[in-house]
């Protein structure tokens, strides 16, 4: 097999009518697999060092939230700072922050694929990843904000001995369906993606378990053609359907606030302005967690800076839908002439939460409009010092709009101050620790780059033609 | 996905716009000036001057909205570098160029509003005004001066952001330069940030503050939504108008048809998406004030027209525009296209004209006179502006690129 | 496993040896280009039972071997119609049909509340659609394929690409389609054979499934039976839910207090909010300027002296006027009153036949040994009307003999409006014939009798 030379220049700069190389080195399509398959085939002994410190420390994280869930669970949701009048608290807003994280791998994988976005192919595996993992530490926290989490399957319509229905008018129960179709339909594209995937490791595999494990995961595939077209017409029908579906999710997530008459939830662009935050705040965690990743498994080839620089420009333009979101609430709340309303958003950036204000709108408004600056957005420390101040601000954003808006409503005598207790804070950094935990043991026993992806869109290589 | 074949396609000659379509600019002329003049003498007769002044708005928006459309595709194409589609761009192109007739159809709105006549919008009056202390609340916004302010805004910055778009992308027909494209490039991100927020207060002054005590945040997005379907709309039967007489027949084909297609689908069910999110947040809340405009849409014959949208602008098409035959079917698509571009005029009809007359839909010669009018004189407007104009930019750099794609 | 793996080093190494029946020929192809061309050169010999096999999807291969369109969007399109029916069939049934219940004056139907899940469900049905009719229509899963035994095929999912012509083609022929192969210029052309040994499952499998099989329906059989089986130990609580909740209870023990009582008492010489009663004609009946000699409990049914013998209740300084102003409303309450709280034993006309006393009289005439129920006396009767108004008040406030105490029922002021209206019936319960004005008693008289 010869290879493609492609000459190092930088990939970020493209002259219009010659596309920039996706993948930079000298690679050919099994120098690819062998880079992809890299970390996942090493024995254990040779793993870095990094890589068992970072899932020794997250490990240590994920205990912290197991005990603080055994807390929860002997003691009861008293633990938590959830008191009148804002029984919506840090729970809530975690989960809305984690369903948030978990747009951007559906959105890379389908809304990026339907708009033929090629860069994508070499980020979109470990964002769909962290995609479902995100969504397993958001349905953590309204699972276990129910109260008697021994009985979750309530949530759901079966049939019981008190002939009780759920209430399907109840945009917490489209709350149930939505995430729920979301995981489970993201688990099913992200498999799908993985099969031939999984085969490539199948067929490398030299172990009895690694062969048994891939080669009943990967169902047998073979590569065969005409099972690639049938492929290529299922994802391109599950990306058409996941596209909506990504939109739907944080839309009615934004449902659970918006239909409420509450001041500062009842507005008409919290759809897609959720949406948009979304999308959002999931781009930063990808890139938060592929700077150190793509040198962990050496895939700086495969995820240049190049990805990195068109993940920073997607978050720039989110970020400003996310900006003119927050100014059109502003304008209309002054518009409408409703005083609740105007009150409670004087009340966000004036009143006892207006240091959450701040750095919300610091973080997520000002400090993307670095990446308008060319060195900013290809320079991975400073992309990933901005990506964890845009993470914090929309988390911010999360407790902003439920706790500043909960804490002031229209009875003044009901007002109160709502304040997290440790228990809330070991969780929160606990769903961190199961977060990447599953993620590090993805990178290190599945696929972490769509191969079949990355190469369909690398060139030919030409000398072999003859 | 892979180009690994890629396929050597001729160049074909387009002409200019007036070797296509320079013989109907009289014509349009002619349709325009006696479309305005008919819906006027029948205004003058009947004495229902509300009536043209609310029709001239909504064929105005019209207009404006697939003009708009055009501009964003414009801008979202160089933004994101596309090299699809090259091929369709000049045309679209072209047709920002309307944003000149449009300001100047825009003056006799500005005159009514000036001259202090609040037949268009109540807010122009003192009187109501003071009666109304929401209305009092925003008066430091809505007013005329202000008003006009704007709106000289919004026209300074569409006309001059189209005009560049064009003026460098002709350029580049001569000179072939990549670096113009660069240019281009460098100048969207910013331009689509204004474009934005002009689009969003031009919807908010001219659409949502007709009923100046009704507000909704998300009436821009909507606004903009249903600009990019009736743009996508329009480009398709563009599209088969120019294949028609032989124009880019081998160019634009089936691959083209289908992305534009596709897009129009998609666009159509983002705006279904937007409209559904705003009722529901208000039938939900159930709030007085937020309710009693859509309560106007749901009553008094009203309601067959929303029923007309969901079904017609959102069920129809969804299921007809969902097959892939369809979508690379000259004759299929331009049906489609068509027909929403009628539904997306259905929108605006049911955004605006219950203020005008909330006591029931009726479309009428006035209507009719105001939407040949515009429309024919925009495309005068255009054909002369833009005549000599040649059809396609066929030294763009991206060129080869949008020649040889295709779908997957 | 090993005996596979020798069997394909072989057959790698040495293509003519024999082991089981010819199952095709594989060639190998340096780049996809070549592939491609190798693939419509293969269509156009004619040849129907061929396959490619890639790393990634090649584009322009479909076309190459003439693959036609999937059916595969039909099928999602009619997972889709069918996730949608179930959903809307869902939320008709349960919020409309089956338990119907108001939220916020919203219709029991609500189609706007209902588009959500009904889109979810929709894109649920339909990606389950799209993955399982993708593997259904590839006839996958199928973890056996004689194509794995061939070494250089395992490239096929890494960098390599590959043409299989089958056997079963009609136009195959041993050699000439390997000549016809070898034409097409592949880097290499492999024999792939059918295994020559029927890999049997072990019978031992059969009987150890069987036995797993049976084992695991134990724990359910067992739980079956607990379900059906009623039990006299109490239930074994996994889930307390709210049973045990650390909170102090009326009349329990708490190890909170030095006095082990979880009730506090009051502290001494405190009053409670509106407790303070010091107007005693009013709370008690009693004359405030002789209160201070009462005992308090001999206010109570059945007192006893220090010495044994029972109070006499009628010493005791009862007020014998009605502490309030007396109007027609307070009569009218008071007879309200009594009907409702003191008829039932009494009697409307306090003679002492109210509807309890009546089934109870009856209930001891039919077992005379059972029963300890005392005729009420009438209210109009000699003693009740010499007692001061004060002790009838105290005898509602604290009963009398077996009649329970009121005090806890019925407010001060409507115990001395029962009080009145008591002084009423008695009033007429012992009035004479003459008491009655004239011409009312004249219209009595000129009633007929019955």
């Amino acid at each position: 097999m010869a290879s493609i030379t492609t000459t190092p220049f930088d990939v970020t700069v493209e002259t219009p009518g010659t596309r920039a190389p996706l993948v930079t080195g000298n690679h050919d399509y099994q120098s690819v697999t062998d880079k992809v398959c890299h970390l996942a085939e090493k024995p254990t002994h040779t793993i870095p060092k990094a890589y068992w410190v970072a899932l020794s420390f997250c490990l240590l994280l994920l205990v912290n939230l197991g005990i603080c869930i055994g807390i929860l669970f002997t003691q009861g949701v008293g633990v938590w700072g959830n008191m009148s009048p804002v029984f919506w608290g840090w729970p809530i807003v975690n989960f809305v922050f984690w369903v948030g994280i978990g747009h951007a791998g559906t959105l890379i994988s389908a809304i990026l694929f339907l708009f033929r976005q090629n860069w994508r192919t070499g980020i979109n595996r470990a964002a769909e990843a962290m995609t479902i993992f995100a969504v397993v530490c958001a349905g953590l926290f309204p699972g276990i904000h129910i109260g008697r989490i021994w009985v979750f399957f309530w949530l759901f319509p079966l049939p019981n001995s008190m002939l009780l229905w759920p209430q399907f008018r109840s945009p917490l129960l489209w709350d149930v369906f939505a995430v729920g179709t979301y995981a489970t339909v993201s688990i099913l594209f992200w498999y799908m993606g993985m099969i031939p995937d999984l085969a490539t490791f199948r067929d490398r595999a030299v172990t009895p378990i690694r062969q048994f494990a891939y080669g009943i995961l990967s169902l047998g595939w073979t590569g065969s053609a005409r099972c690639w077209h049938r492929y290529e017409r299922a994802y391109l029908l599950l990306a058409a359907l996941a596209a909506p579906l990504v939109l739907s999710v944080h839309t009615i997530v934004s449902f659970d606030f918006a239909v409420a008459q509450l001041p500062g939830w009842h507005t008409s662009i919290f759809p897609p302005y959720f949406v948009a935050g979304a999308v959002f705040s999931g781009f930063a965690m990808v890139a938060t967690l592929l700077i150190p990743a793509r040198i962990l498994c050496g895939l700086q080839d495969i995820i240049t800076i190049r990805h990195l620089e068109s993940m920073c420009k997607i978050m720039l333009a989110t970020g400003l839908m996310v900006g003119y979101a927050y100014a059109m609430e502003f304008f209309i709340a002054w518009y409408g002439g409703n005083p609740y309303e105007q009150f409670a958003f004087v009340n966000r950036a004036f009143g006892p939460y207006w240091w959450a204000y701040w750095t919300m709108v610091s973080c997520n408004v000002i400090s993307p409009q670095f990446f308008w600056i060319k060195w900013c957005r290809t320079t991975p420390w400073f992309i990933a010092i901005i990506c964890i101040f845009i993470n914090i601000g929309m988390w911010f954003e999360r407790f902003v709009i439920t706790v500043s808006s909960l804490s002031r409503d229209f009875l003044p005598s009901s007002w109160g101050y709502f304040k997290p207790t440790p228990i809330d804070w070991l969780m929160l950094i606990g769903s961190f620790g199961l977060f990447f935990t599953l993620f590090l043991l993805f990178c290190r026993f599945l696929p972490v780059v769509a191969m079949a992806e990355v190469k369909a869109i690398m060139p030919e290589p030409e000398a072999d033609i003859a | 996905m892979s180009d690994h074949n890629s396929h050597t396609i001729e160049l074909e000659e387009p002409g200019t716009l007036n070797d296509v379509a320079g013989s109907l600019t009289n014509a349009a002329m002619i349709v325009g000036v006696a479309g305005l003049l008919l819906a006027g003498l029948i205004a003058m007769v009947s004495g229902n001057w509300t009536q043209f002044f609310f029709s001239y708005l909504h064929n105005f928006t019209f207009v404006l909205s697939f003009t708009l459309g055009a501009l964003f595709f414009v801008l979202i194409q160089h933004l994101t570098r596309s090299g699809w589609s090259v091929v369709v761009r000049r045309i679209v192109e072209l047709m920002t160029t309307g944003f000149v007739p449009l300001a100047v159809l825009f003056l006799p709105i500005l005159f009514l509003v000036l001259v202090g006549n609040n037949s268009l919008f109540h807010w122009n009056n003192a009187e109501v005004v003071e009666a109304s202390p929401l209305i009092k609340h925003k008066a430091i916004y809505l007013n005329a001066t202000w008003f006009a302010i704007r709106a000289f805004v919004y026209f300074t910055f569409w006309i001059l952001c189209s005009r560049f778009y064009l003026n460098v992308s002709t350029q580049q027909d001569q000179s072939g330069d990549p670096a113009l494209s660069l240019r281009m490039e460098r100048w969207s991100a910013l331009s689509i940030i204004a474009f934005a927020l002009t689009l969003t207060f031009a919807a908010i002054d001219w659409i949502m503050s007709l009923d100046p005590e009704w507000f909704s945040t998300i009436i821009g997005v909507y606004f903009f939504s249903n600009s990019v379907v009736s743009f996508f709309a329009m480009l398709a039967i563009l599209i088969y108008y120019l294949n028609s007489q032989g124009v880019l027949s081998k160019t634009i084909n089936a691959e083209y048809r289908h992305d534009v297609g596709k897009l129009l689908f998609g666009f159509n069910c983002f705006w279904a998406y937007i409209a559904f999110s705003q009722y529901l947040l208000y039938w939900y809340a159930n709030i007085p004030e937020e309710t009693v405009w859509f309560a106007r849409r749901q009553e008094n014959g009203w309601e067959v027209v929303s029923m007309i949208l969901i079904i017609g602008h959102f069920v129809i098409p969804f299921l007809g525009l969902m097959s892939r035959t369809v979508k690379r079917n000259p004759k299929q698509l331009v049906f489609w296209a068509a027909y929403l571009l009628v539904m997306c005029w259905i929108d605006l009809f049911w955004l605006i004209m219950p203020e005008a007359s909330p006591q029931g839909p009726s479309i009428g010669l006035i209507d009719i006179g105001c939407l040949l009018g515009i429309l024919g004189l925009f495309s005068f407007g255009v054909l002369k502006m833009a005549g000599d104009q040649y059809l396609i930019a066929k030294r763009d750099p991206r060129l080869p690129e949008s020649l040889a794609f295709h779908n997957i | 496993m090993s005996t596979a793996d020798e069997q394909s080093d072989s057959q790698a190494e040495d293509c003519t040896a024999e082991q089981g029946a010819l199952a095709g020929y594989v060639a190998q192809f340096p780049n996809p280009s070549a592939l491609k061309k190798a693939a419509s050169q293969t269509r156009e010999a004619g040849f129907k039972e061929f396959d490619c096999y890639v790393p990634f999807p090649v584009h322009g291969i479909d076309e190459a071997i003439g693959i036609k369109m999937t059916r595969l969007p039909y099928i999602v399109l009619v997972c889709a119609v069918i996730g949608a029916t179930t959903a809307i069939a869902l939320q008709f049934f349960t919020n409309a049909f089956d338990y119907k219940y108001i939220i916020s004056g919203k219709p029991f139907f609500s189609i706007p509340a209902n588009i959500p899940i009904t889109f979810e469900l929709s894109v649920l049905f339909s990606a389950f659609g799209a993955l399982l009719g993708m593997l259904a229509l590839n006839k996958l899963p199928q973890f056996y394929n004689r194509l794995f035994l061939l070494d250089p095929f395992l490239k096929a999912t890494s960098s390599g690409f590959f043409l299989a012509i089958e056997a079963k083609d009609p136009k195959f022929h041993e050699t000439d389609t390997k000549t016809f192969l070898n034409s097409l210029q592949p880097s290499d052309v492999v024999t792939c054979r059918e295994p020559n040994e029927n890999v049997k499952i072990p019978k031992i499998l059969l009987p150890i499934a069987a036995c797993i099989l049976i084992l695991g329906l134990v724990p359910l059989v067992l739980i079956a039976k607990m379900r059906v089986t009623p039990q006299t130990t109490p239930r074994v609580e996994l889930v307390h839910d709210m049973d045990y909740q650390p909170k102090l209870k009326t009349q329990r023990f708490s190890r909170m207090f030095a006095d082990g009582r979880g009730m506090r008492p009051p502290i001494p010489g405190t009053l409670a909010r509106g407790d303070l009663q010091h107007d005693t004609s009013f709370y008690e009946g009693l004359l405030p300027d002789q209160e201070d000699q009462v005992d308090r409990n001999h206010l109570l049914p059945n007192a006893k002296n220090a010495d044994g013998t029972s109070v006499s209740l009628d010493k005791l300084p009862w007020v014998s006027e009605i502490p309030i102003p007396v109007d027609e409303k307070l009569m009218a309450r008071g007879q309200e009153r009594f009907n409702i709280y003191c008829a039932v034993c009494h009697g409307l006309s306090g003679k002492g036949d109210g509807i309890i006393t009546q089934r109870a009289m009856k209930l001891q005439a039919a077992n005379p040994n059972v029963g300890t129920w005392l005729l009420p006396i009438p209210l109009y009767s000699e003693p009740v009307r010499k007692q001061k108004v004060g002790q009838l008040f105290n005898t509602i406030t604290h009963g009398v003999r077996k009649m329970p105490s009121y005090g806890a029922q019925v407010p001060v002021k409507d115990r001395w409006a029962i009080v009145l209206y008591l002084r009423a019936l008695q009033e007429s319960g012992s009035g004479m014939i003459n008491d009655i004005p004239a011409d009312i008693r004249e219209k009595l008289n000129a009633e007929p009798k019955e």
